[in-house]
């Protein structure tokens, strides 16, 4: 009886120790048709009790897509790829302008503002996620 | 007493007229001369010889940036293309001049239909290494090439400022990225012309 008891006790606490992420406001930059690149923004929330680890990310509309991170240095832009992003629990990691973003690489397609794009991310614990992103225009 | 309050009036009618006359700009005041400098832009389907001097009489916007830049540059031209878009009669004499540090990806073509898409008067150039190395040093801009393991090929460190040149030809203000506001910069254009 003792060992069931712990038995569920432990499933149970497995069961809430777990990473929960919502991935909230994706969208995409609408950028001139004779470009190649892109970049995408959204806010990933980890409402979980444990850290995720966002491993990679695609889009459906370009031939790969890398998680990259910019950063100003005395007036200098630098971007970089970042191999993984780890989702603490209880917090927030914005990518947007000027800042982290999903870099589109080789666009299949020309971006038009009001377009849908599907941007899939890869955690860790989580799994997959996919979002539709809205194409916006920044005229 | 009553020429002791006299007094104060007429110092603080002269302090509101000293303030009121110097005007204060957005962007940060540089005034000295733009060195001028000629690249390679296109225009009805070939190749065409662009110098600043060129634009004598217009307010010229100057970036430099490339076309593989994905945040920072289309970003930067969509600042200037709401700017333009708050101006009226000033429109017409206001160009936007993108110089691309990328030779290697961007012909004078690509840059230019790059610009196009953000709105008329919008001039897309490039050049040779030596040029750019030299116009961007003239202009306090760094740009370096950086290898990488990104699948988007190398990627391009740099500075992203946008350089207020008016009809004199004068360097007259640079805007550093917190500074890239239309309302800031459309102000400003509006005091010059
Ligand atoms: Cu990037």
């Amino acid at each position: 009886m003792k060992k069931v008891a712990l038995m569920i006790l432990i499933c149970s606490v497995m069961a809430f120790s777990q990473p929960k992420i919502i991935v909230k406001d994706p969208w995409v930059r609408e950028v001139p048709p004779v470009s190649k690149m892109s970049a995408g923004f959204l806010t990933i929330i980890n409402t979980g009790t444990v850290a995720d680890r966002l491993l990679g990310v695609s889009c459906d509309a370009s031939e790969s897509a890398e998680i990259h991170s910019m950063t100003q240095d005395n007036g200098i832009m630098r971007m970089r790829k970042v191999d993984s992003l780890k989702i603490e629990p209880g917090k927030k990691v914005e990518l947007r302008p000027g800042g982290l973003h999903i870099m589109l690489i080789n666009l299949k397609r020309p971006l038009k503002e009001g377009d849908k794009v599907k941007i899939t991310l890869t955690f860790e614990k989580s799994g997959a996620i996919t979002v539709k992103a809205t194409v916006r225009s920044m005229k | 007493m009553k020429s002791k309050i006299l007094y104060l009036v007429i110092i603080t009618i002269f302090m509101v007229l000293a303030c009121s006359s110097q005007k204060k700009f957005n962007g940060t005041i540089y005034d000295k001369p733009a060195k001028d400098f000629c690249l390679t832009g296109w225009e009805e389907g070939k190749e065409r010889k662009v110098c600043l001097k060129d634009f004598k009489g217009k307010v010229v916007l100057m970036f430099f940036g490339y076309t593989h830049c994905p945040d920072v540059c289309p970003t930067a031209l969509g600042v200037l293309a709401k700017t333009v878009g708050k101006l009226e009669k000033e429109r017409d004499r206001v160009v936007v001049l993108f110089v691309s540090v990328d030779p290697e990806r961007d012909s004078p073509e690509l840059s230019q239909k790059y610009l196009s898409h953000f709105g008329q008067n919008f001039i897309g150039v490039t050049g040779s290494k030596e040029d750019l190395d030299r116009i961007t040093k003239d202009y306090m801009a760094f740009y370096r090439k950086v290898k990488g393991n990104s699948k988007s090929g190398y990627l391009v460190d740099h500075t992203a400022y946008i350089y207020l040149i008016d009809p004199e030809g004068t360097l007259k203000l640079i805007y550093s990225s917190s500074k890239q506001k239309p309302d800031l910069i459309a102000d400003d254009i509006k005091r010059i012309l």
